[in-house]
């Protein structure tokens, strides 16, 4: 049995905050550089709700509300962790059931197979212009076995933070 | 304890010939070169041990957020060039230099002794980008591909770490001390830094429990430093057969790694010929 919870952050979680700038904006000295940043920009932009920092502060939050309710529900969570430049990641990614993959679906239908319970979170919280994403959260708990009125409830606490249901998000790659 | 079975290091420069021909070329060669220098790395060997089989990586992260390279076509591409190899199953950036021990503890989690994981340092710098040439928290880098097989034995030390404070390379330093004092019989293999900066672990571990710090030869090669280092004590044949070192590295947020390990006396541990950065008719 898979559970799913898809959602997407629409405003600002975090609006009357005063916030240094905590984004170290990209070296550009060469003609490559410039060539190299031309070519990974993308050509349409998700609207920027959350700083590199708060970006961290909001998923430690999704992570406590999954400590909440799912903690006896999954042997592995598989997330994605992108640009790790910036910033230390906080010390709930640090845990030894998570781990940060490029490619989640791959690994996803690996631990799937051998039987385990794995929790996917999949976030395009975007900061800057060339990162992909449209804002979204998506939840999915894998061989999920009676935990769906738990699942439900960390649902209700990704609500709470401004991650509005939307079953039928249509998510671009 | 881990074994070392086989470790292969190969430089190379730049890539933006390549990258100039966009990301799908650029995945097709990262493919080829992956698979070719695994299958240097497990010429002879009953390849089905292999369980997991990572790509670490810690300078290729912004190609991928911004979707101009794909991991599913470099793991495409693997395949087109070694389909008889075991399948390469995904990237891992999250944990910069680190990377390679968090892989490692991962996958130990479902692991059984005698099995084993073959992990490909990939750190070239594909679009030429400046950030990456040098910087003042690490030096000159030294880009290439590492590739590694470590065979799973019955007890394994693997610690992966987390700084508390800003100072994380500081914190690491201290924590090699502290290694260095419980475990004073195995041998350090630090990663490659400035020697002002190196100077932090250098004071404070004795010189005959560590590794050299290679810098001059090789720059900072982020997560493949150890395992060069490893090759290095091969290459310059030093008592590596009686020897039990810890392979280590740290990243600049805060992540640092340790694996105990014994080289297996029948190896395979190379430093291959440059890797002659690709012309484009080659990528096209």
């Amino acid at each position: 049995m898979t559970l799913a919870y898809h959602s997407q952050l629409r405003h600002r979680p975090y609006p009357d905050q005063v916030i240094s700038g905590d984004f170290n904006s990209l070296q550009l000295e060469t003609a490559d550089d410039f060539a190299a940043y031309r070519a990974m920009a993308q050509s349409r932009w998700a609207p920027i709700l959350v700083s590199f920092s708060q970006k961290y502060q909001i998923l430690d939050r999704v992570l406590a509300a999954i400590e909440a309710h799912l903690d006896d529900d999954y042997d592995v969570l598989l997330t994605t962790l992108r640009v790790p430049g910036a910033m230390r990641f906080p010390k709930r990614y640090y845990d030894d059931r998570l781990f940060l993959v490029a490619d989640l679906a791959m690994e996803t239908a690996r631990q799937v197979s051998r039987g385990a319970r794995v929790l996917v979170m999949q976030e395009g919280l975007v900061r800057h212009p060339m990162e992909t994403g449209q804002n979204e959260l998506v939840l999915t708990l894998h061989n999920a076995d009676a935990a769906a009125t738990r699942f439900a409830a960390c649902g209700q606490d990704l609500a709470a933070l401004g991650f509005d249901p939307m079953p039928d998000l249509a998510l671009a790659d | 304890m881990l074994e070392l079975t086989a470790a292969l290091y190969r430089k190379t420069g730049h890539w933006a010939p390549v990258a100039r021909q966009g990301g799908a070329a650029t995945a097709d060669l990262l493919g080829r070169v992956l698979a070719e220098q695994l299958a240097g790395a497990v010429a002879g060997m009953d390849t089905s041990r292999i369980k997991r089989n990572f790509v670490v990586s810690t300078m290729l992260d912004l190609p991928f957020t911004s979707g101009w390279l794909n991991w599913a076509d470099i793991a495409a591409a693997t395949r087109r060039y070694g389909p008889e190899l075991p399948a390469f199953d995904n990237l891992i950036t999250g944990y910069e230099c680190a990377s390679w021990g968090y892989c490692l503890r991962y996958a130990l989690k479902e692991l059984e002794p005698g099995d084993q994981i073959a992990l490909s340092v990939l750190d070239i710098n594909v679009m030429n980008i400046s950030y990456w040439q040098s910087n003042p928290n690490w030096g000159n880098s030294g880009f290439g591909l590492a590739t590694i097989v470590l065979t799973v034995g019955r007890e394994n030390q693997v610690e992966c770490h987390m700084a508390k404070s800003v100072n994380a390379f500081g914190e690491f330093c201290l924590d090699l001390r502290r290694v260095s004092q419980q475990q004073p019989d195995v041998i350090l293999v630090p990663p490659y830094f400035p020697r002002d900066i190196a100077a932090m672990y250098t004071k404070i571990v004795p010189e005959a429990q560590r590794t050299e710090n290679l810098v001059d030869d090789w720059g900072h090669c982020f997560g493949a430093d150890p395992w060069v280092g490893l090759i290095e004590e091969v290459v310059r044949g030093r008592n590596w057969q009686d020897t039990t070192y810890f392979a280590t590295s740290v990243a600049l947020n805060g992540y640092w790694t340790y694996a105990k390990l014994r080289l297996n006396p029948k190896g395979r541990f190379a430093l291959l010929h440059d890797m002659a950065v690709p012309t484009v008719e080659e990528a096209a």
